[in-house]
């Protein structure tokens, strides 16, 4: 009867799947020492970093099986105000730094993936991190409510959460129980906040096992291929940050914590089969398989919220029963008040010990068409994530628009990474006016004015082409001599108060995750977009709304951004068209003639007491500049000589020949000689 | 009407979506030099006959771009550059003039409200009275052409068309013909950038001087033939870590020389205060682009003067782009792409 009940359970489960879905995933809670991997890695999942058993960031890395070749990696210290990031090859040997307690490593992913991950974001609590498997099959996103509910965290006693992302455009900052939680944030309480009471959620027990695969993992990495060996070796032994740490991810195997060999805790990882698709390591383990209900639920990934291990540990100080150890069900349940938390308010059915107890007996019918139910509930993710990227991103992003249009807040950035530049919808309006016709009707639903106070700019970057310098060099009876007075006849939009807004609020809205230095480059004085409005642009691509134009002019410019950053989009190699015949004022310079200084037919007699200066000055007397172009006489000595004393580097060329001009160089150094003789006589 | 246009001392490129299709890209890429012609009947019917675009200067004739390379049989005269020394020449009206009609022809026709074009000046970005001359010169050309212009640095550019991998932080060398430039990235952001006043034209021109390769026109003027040696280099397949002969070594030395400069201005740069604190002592990949670094051994080179400098431990690794001739005016559409879905954004929110 109770297998029917549970079996019942578990079908309205799937019937009234909430639309939202925290898991915390599978914690090693055994010490309050721990640190989180999270992000695109296949095994999101905290360890253990105590000690005397000290975790690499590389060894971490290995655990948390990276999905790909190379990928960014984002180190947040407990405190929150430490941050780095690397890029962190699989085929690095580097054992990186030492992770310390409370240590979170954001991973993103760079270039293909090799297999999928779950979206997954961690939550700081007292310096302890809670890693949470968001579910974002359903149409509605997750939002911080929803992981401060079912961490069971009362909203009306948490002070602030700080967000801390390693996506661009989501810097760090104080969110609101409305913000979208994404794949791979980071939410942090902030020490005011509340202690969280563990009760009357849907958290549940579970914890995993490390299904060791990092020898595996090691093998099959591939080298950094552009450093050679010395380069390589040279940055090995200046990376090693610790001399006591091993470079291999030995603390992983020697510790225990990470080990295969010696599990202290025989459950099985949550989602094995459906999102860490080259997981072998728990395929055809029987210890890995499920072999209990609530395992076997957990394995779904989306029956409900389920709490670490840790909480119980840490509440009722002592170590939690390993269930291949015999530990009963019932007495943990009646000792952890998560499960009876569970009891409350789970739509499951709550008396879970008497299954537990019969599938430790063995199997029967009932276990058998739970099983069944459980393989339609494992077909049904596994078809979840077999759907195309972009759908899922088209999902979200939709699901983003459902939310903005109800939410009273201002969400100013969105990732860069996992969505698609095309499928952006404005996240954030910025103030200013703009001389360009906007068709409101097409605006989104709610756009929020950002209502910061603008950033004093700098003059410089609003200067217009000023018109002298040019007009100098060019002269009027050129071909274009007309028109370059009279610049362009299409107005040309320069800089004219909607860009200054708008830079403004690119800077006001400027989201920097590490709070970086600005750019040391003077901005440009001519150009109507200085450098560092375009580098702010670079940074908040994602911020970028697609266009909406009345026209629809400038649909096309967008398309394929991402290819085109890519360098995805084939490329046409064209011919310019220069018209057949055209006539050009002036006299073409030629190229330039090789110069050689002619060398004294006579040698001068000692100069011993002309000093290095006089020498240097008569030397530059006794070069002489020749023509340039081709046939051409006195103008083009005439041009050259102007060419050579405007031209920077001409220092660069020193010689000059030219024909008959020996004698004259005989003259002149006859003539030095005088004049320095002459000149010391006046001296 | 968005485009780009790179324009280099060796090459002028443009690139832009073909209007007609989106999803394809058009470059232009003409090489920035002209032949110099006598303007005789025979030669004017010469390149009317095989249909070659000429200019008419006084007593030459001038042709541009990339059919310059085509007639030079006619004449003894090497080709002459637009740019000289990353400059815009100031004695030589036809070159500037010659500049205009390249940019002309390499331009789509502009249409729509917005149409910008992202521009990469030639030469070191400093502010020279050179430099800004450049700068307006080349920017009153766009504008007569119909766009806006929008200078972008070419290693920020490099930076954007190559780092998508690196997730656009490292640093960015692109190494041109008469310049080269050096930036550093965080996220997309450029932290510092650096400008060296020598590229490849100087090595170009020392082993040409070196090793005397000089051509001489009618007249007897000795020129050097940088073509030469141009032609030499492609078609020897040298590699720098494999250097024979006599040529060779001296290309590799003089290729040592301006790596140290620009190692230097690497450890210049990351030794800047403000980059140390934003850094914080993290690895840094380093990513080529520009033609001058098409040599084979080219990234080992800078590898080994990387060590030499002790700096290796700084770096992630060396690659060069994909595509490195074309990463620089890819990455100048991105930027002019992305500065006009901002000013769409912006327009909406209005």
């Amino acid at each position: 009867m109770d297998g029917l009940r549970k079996f019942t359970g578990i079908v309205a489960i799937f019937c009234l799947m909430p639309a939202v879905t925290i898991s915390a995933l599978a914690n090693d809670g055994r010490s309050e020492d721990t640190c989180a991997v999270i992000g695109d890695v296949a095994r999101p999942n905290t360890f253990r970093c105590e000690a005397d058993q000290p975790l690499s960031l590389n060894a971490a890395l290995d655990a948390a099986q990276m999905i790909s070749e190379n990928s960014n990696v984002l180190l947040i210290r407990a405190s929150g105000s430490q941050q780095w990031t690397e890029v962190v090859s699989r085929g690095s040997t580097v054992a990186g730094p030492v992770l310390m307690r409370g240590d979170v490593i954001v991973v993103s992913a760079v270039g293909q993936t090799r297999t999928g991950f779950q979206p997954n974001a961690v939550l700081i609590e007292e310096g302890r991190p809670v890693v949470l498997a968001l579910q974002t099959s359903s149409s509605v996103p997750v939002v911080v409510a929803d992981v401060l509910l079912n961490c069971q965290l009362p909203l009306n006693r948490v002070v602030d959460v700080q967000l801390i992302s390693a996506k661009p455009g989501r810097s760090r900052r104080s969110v609101q129980p409305a913000f979208e939680v994404e794949h791979g944030d980071v939410l942090m309480l902030a020490a005011a906040s509340i202690r969280p009471t563990r009760a009357g959620t849907g958290f549940r027990p579970m914890v995993s096992e490390w299904s060791g695969e990092n020898s595996g993992a090691a093998e099959n990495r591939t080298a950094e291929a552009s450093v050679n060996p010395e380069l390589q070796s040279s940055l090995d032994a200046s990376a090693s940050m610790s001399p006591g740490i091993p470079e291999t991810p030995g603390p992983v195997d020697a510790g225990g914590v990470l080990s295969t060999s010696s599990p202290a805790l025989a459950i099985p990882q949550p989602f094995p089969a459906a999102f860490s698709g080259s997981a072998g390591g728990s395929a055809g383990d029987p210890e890995l398989e499920p072999d209990h209900p609530d395992q076997q639920e957990s394995v779904s990934g989306d029956l409900s919220v389920q709490m670490v291990s840790s909480q119980y540990e840490k509440k009722s100080g002592k170590a939690f029963p390993s269930i291949s150890s015999g530990a009963d069900i019932a007495e943990l349940s009646s000792i952890l008040p998560v499960a009876a938390s569970l009891q409350e308010n789970a739509p499951v059915p709550p008396r879970e010990t008497p299954a537990a107890a019969e599938v430790a007996t063995g199997m029967n019918g009932w276990s058998l068409a739970f099983i069944g139910g459980l393989l339609v509930a494992g077909g049904l993710i596994v078809f979840g994530w077999l759907k195309s990227e972009a759908e899922m991103r088209a999902q979200r992003t939709v699901s983003m628009n459902t939310l903005r249009g109800s939410s009273p807040e201002s969400v100013s950035v969105a990732d860069n990474h996992s969505r698609s530049l095309s499928q952006i919808q404005p996240l954030k309006a910025v103030s200013g006016k703009d001389s360009e016709s906007v068709d409101h009707s097409q605006k989104p639903a709610s756009p929020k004015i950002d209502t910061e106070p603008p950033v004093q700019l700098s003059k410089r970057e609003g200067i217009v082409v000023s018109e002298p310098t040019a007009v100098e060099l060019v002269q009027k009876s050129e071909w274009f001599g007309g028109d370059w007075i009279r610049p362009s006849s299409q107005p040309v939009t320069p800089n004219a108060g909607g860009d200054g807004s708008r830079q403004e609020a690119a800077i006001a809205s400027e989201v920097s995750i590490a709070q970086v230095q600005p750019v040391s480059v003077p901005p440009v004085s001519v150009s109507p977009v200085s450098h560092q409005s375009v580098s702010t642009v670079t940074t908040q691509m994602a911020a970028v709304p697609l266009p909406v134009s009345a026209e629809g002019q400038a649909t096309e410019i967008f398309s394929d951004l991402n290819d085109l950053i890519a360098n995805r989009l084939p490329v046409d190699l064209c011919e310019a068209r220069l018209p057949l015949r055209v006539s050009l004022f002036g006299r073409p310079a030629g190229p330039r003639r090789l110069r050689i200084d002619a060398g004294h037919t006579q040698l001068a007699g000692p100069h011993m007491s002309m000093n290095a200066d006089r020498r240097r000055s008569n030397h530059s007397v006794t070069a002489t500049v020749a023509s340039s172009a081709g046939g051409l006489s006195a103008g083009g000595l005439n041009t050259g000589t102007q060419a050579g004393s405007a031209h920077p580097s001409e220092s660069k060329e020193k010689l000059e020949a030219g024909p008959g001009i020996s004698e004259p160089v005989k003259g002149m150094a006859s003539l030095d000689r005088a004049l320095n003789f002459l000149h010391e006589q006046g001296e | 009407m968005i485009t780009a246009i790179d324009f280099g001392c060796s090459r002028i490129r443009s690139a832009f979506r073909n209007p007609e299709h989106p999803e394809r890209l058009s470059l232009f890429a003409e090489r920035c030099e002209y032949a110099l012609l006598r303007n005789t009947e025979p030669h004017r019917r010469t390149l009317e006959e095989r249909q070659i675009s000429y200019a008419v200067c006084e007593d030459s004739l001038a042709v541009v771009g990339n059919q310059a390379e085509q007639v030079r049989w006619l004449s003894r005269l090497p080709c002459t550059p637009l740019i000289c020394d990353g400059v815009i020449p100031a004695d030589d009206p036809p070159a500037r003039q010659m500049v205009h009609l390249l940019v002309q022809a390499i331009l789509p026709e502009p249409s729509g409200s917005l149409n910008l074009c992202a521009i990469t000046l030639p030469g070191t970005a400093d502010e020279t009275p050179y430099a800004i001359r450049n700068r307006e010169f080349l920017c009153r050309l766009v504008q007569m052409a119909g766009y806006e212009p929008l200078i972008v640095n070419p290693a920020e550019a490099a930076n954007l068309a190559a780092g998508s991998s690196t997730a656009f932080s490292g640093i960015s060398i692109v190494m041109g013909a008469e310049s080269t430039e050096i930036c550093i990235s965080r996220l997309g952001r450029a932290l510092g950038t650096l400008s060296l006043d020598v590229g490849s034209n100087w090595i170009d021109s020392e082993i040409s001087r070196q090793f005397r390769v000089h051509s001489w026109d009618e007249d007897g003027a000795c020129y050097l033939d940088l073509e030469n040696v141009r032609a030499w280099k492609q078609r020897s397949e040298i590699n720098l870590r494999h250097a024979m002969g006599e040529r060779e070594r001296m290309m590799l030395k003089l290729y040592t020389v301006v790596l140290d400069r620009v190692t230097r201005a690497i450890v210049q740069l990351l030794s800047a205060e403000s980059l140390r604190g934003s850094l914080q002592n993290q690895r840094l990949g380093i990513m080529l682009s520009g033609g001058a670094v098409k040599t084979a051994g080219f990234a080992s080179l800078l590898t080994e003067r990387l060590i030499e400098h002790q700096i290796a431990d700084r770096i992630l690794a060396v690659r060069i782009a994909p595509d490195p001739d074309i990463a620089v005016v890819r990455g100048a559409l991105i930027f002019a792409e992305l500065e006009a879905r901002s000013r769409a954004g912006e327009s909406v929110a209005a």
